[in-house]
């Protein structure tokens, strides 16, 4: 019993410290707070479950969970709902104070795993390899994907062109 | 803008949202969801072992239970199988039937088949299932130093002939308990023809009429209490089971193989053929190397078998009016005449022996096979029902063969040791 104690409040510890950073990433990959939180909620549900599996340090593993729960989410979600019409979710020119919402909206038209790759490489600030290995693909896909991402945004959001011209090159 | 600029309004978007709430129970939940998942797995296996049990013992089952249709007319079966010999122990008292494997409830029904080796079989003409008797005094050596039947089938299947020789009865002096008991198998009952010459008796070469009122075997007086080595004084009885009197048959002093009896009362033996009239003249059939003899039902023609060519003559009983059909095999040995006349016998070929009838020469029909182990001298058929279609019985269930048991031992053996381990390791690793 002290053993299952001690993994639970080391999970609460974890769970208190990244629950933050979860959630933003959450966010990002769906864009709703209410998938996010969906996506939050699955993610420590796995965790919790093979919690006893888990070696060292657990943040790996949970992002891990998060942007695979994620794909999955968004699968189950294409077959239950009726995407909007494309003029619906193009954004459209917008001010600089816009810029995030444009950028939000334009996350949406990227494919999850696009946005995994975006979200690890320029939120999470990881490295190619190390984004691979939260995604469990190759490095040279990473890359690859993250070139396909950019430029369906320019095709769908010729106005961030800038910003996504200097974060593809970045 | 730059990567650092995408970074930064990445940021300023997820910072905007708000933290998400998480169910405070979320753990325990996950915990209980991953007890579930191990009890399932668990169950999962018991399961797998419960169903794979459970459809090895319903093939067992199948293979031992009887057929759909409890009013199904009895048959002999289609194969005979031999009955291992490590169902016999031997004792300080001499062989008998493993613990508990034999049946002293003697009711057991009409049977189809008789095997006297390597103990006292019957086989259910109505389920097809073997029952290993415990037949109170049955001779077990005899069957395994004699060619000459020591049990022998009525042809209705209703009574069995067994050589008898000193059951739980005290010798008393020289006078050995010994001779001839027939059992009932409809309702247990024995009945016991002694016989205390010398150390007892020897009876072989059991053999039933058509119409199954007489018996026929041949008897050999034991001036030693062991084994039949110090044998002597060799003769032939016909037993009439109505009045239970015997009467020796002079003309005929010793058969190797079975003996023949018509519904006459008229004797036949092989080895050389010969055959014994009512009025008690010897008359030699002009046949030899045969082996056992059996009346036909009407009295009027004998077959025997054969010791070495591997055929069945028919011969009428003055001596005339021979046919001689070969059916393969070495020995043959003739179980005896169906209802509408034609001839049962068995012989081995290839690698089972094989009962057939035998119509007239060249005409043969396969109705039965058995194991080659089946030692075809220690057979015999209720021939009432040879004429009747056969059917199929699945190989008995035998008792518990220790052998059969070791890959499913080994295979559980591992699984556990497995899940130990695993059991094992899982605690040390919270322990750390």
């Amino acid at each position: 019993m002290s053993a299952i104690r001690a993994d639970e409040s080391a999970f609460d510890t974890f769970v208190a410290s990244r629950l933050r950073s979860l959630s933003r990433a959450a966010h990002l990959l769906t864009g709703d707070h209410h998938l996010a939180e969906d996506l939050v909620q699955t993610t420590l549900f796995k965790a919790a479950k093979a919690w006893h599996r888990i070696q060292g340090d657990p943040e790996p593993y949970v992002r891990r969970i998060l942007h695979n729960e994620g794909v999955s989410m968004w699968r189950r979600r294409k077959l239950q709902e009726v995407p909007l019409e494309y003029g619906a979710h193009r954004p459209g020119p917008a001010e600089d104070s816009d810029l995030r919402i444009s950028l939000r909206d334009a996350l949406t038209t990227l494919t999850p795993r696009q946005r995994s790759v975006i979200v690890l490489r320029y939120y999470d600030d990881l490295t190619e390899v190390q984004t691979a290995a939260v995604l469990d693909i190759a490095p040279g896909t990473v890359k690859s994907m993250t070139r396909e991402a950019f430029a369906k945004l320019r095709q769908n959001a010729p106005h961030l062109a800038d910003l996504i011209t200097a974060g593809g090159d970045a | 803008m730059t990567g650092q600029r995408l970074h930064d309004l990445l940021h300023e978007l997820g910072d905007t949202q708000p933290a998400v709430e998480v169910r405070p129970d979320v753990f325990r939940q996950g915990r209980r969801a991953h007890r579930r998942i191990v009890l399932l797995a668990g169950a999962s296996l018991l399961a797998v072992i419960a169903i794979v049990g459970s459809l090895a013992t319903s093939v067992l089952d199948q293979r031992t239970a009887p057929p759909a249709g409890g009013d199904l007319p009895p048959a002999i079966p289609t194969h005979v199988y031999a009955v291992p010999e490590r169902l016999v122990s031997f004792t300080e008292n001499g062989y008998t039937w493993g613990s508990d494997l034999g049946e002293s409830d003697l009711a057991v029904g009409r049977a189809s088949v008789s095997l006297s080796f390597p103990g006292p079989v019957v086989i259910s003409a109505e389920d097809g299932r073997y029952h290993l008797l415990d037949l109170p005094g049955y001779d077990w050596s005899s069957p395994r130093g004699t060619n000459a039947p020591t049990m022998a089938l009525s042809p209705d299947g209703r009574r069995l002939a067994y050589s008898w020789y000193l059951d739980d009865d005290m010798m008393d002096d020289n006078h050995v308990p010994s001779g001839v008991r027939i059992v009932d198998l409809e309702t247990g009952a024995v009945t016991s023809i002694r016989d205390d010459r010398g150390y007892g008796v020897v009876v072989e070469g059991l053999g039933w009429s058509p119409n199954g009122r007489y018996l026929v075997y041949s008897k050999a007086i034991r001036t030693s209490p062991n084994g039949t080595s110090g044998a002597r004084s060799f003769f032939v009885e016909r037993l009439d089971t109505r009045t239970e009197t015997s009467a020796r048959i002079d003309g005929i002093q010793f058969a190797d193989h079975g003996l023949g009896v018509s519904d006459a009362g008229w004797v036949a033996a092989g080895n050389p053929a010969t055959m014994v009239g009512a009025d008690g003249v010897q008359l030699d059939l002009g046949l030899w190397g045969t082996s056992n003899a059996s009346w036909s039902t009407n009295g009027e023609r004998i077959a025997f078998g054969s010791v070495q060519n591997g055929t069945v003559s028919i011969v009428g009983r003055t001596g005339r009016g021979s046919q001689r059909t070969v059916v393969g095999g070495g020995t043959v040995s003739v179980l005896g005449w169906t209802p509408d006349d034609r001839v049962g016998v068995l012989y081995l070929e290839g690698e089972s022996a094989q009962v057939e009838l035998v119509s007239r020469p060249g005409v043969r029909e396969e109705v039965v096979t058995m194991d080659r182990e089946v030692r075809i001298t220690t057979v015999s058929v209720a021939t009432e029902l040879l004429d009747q279609p056969t059917r199929d019985f699945a190989e008995p269930d035998w008792p518990f063969d220790p052998q059969s048991l070791v890959v499913p031992g080994l295979i559980v053996g591992v699984v556990v040791l497995a899940l130990g381990a695993g059991y094992a390791s899982e605690r040390q690793r919270r322990r750390r």
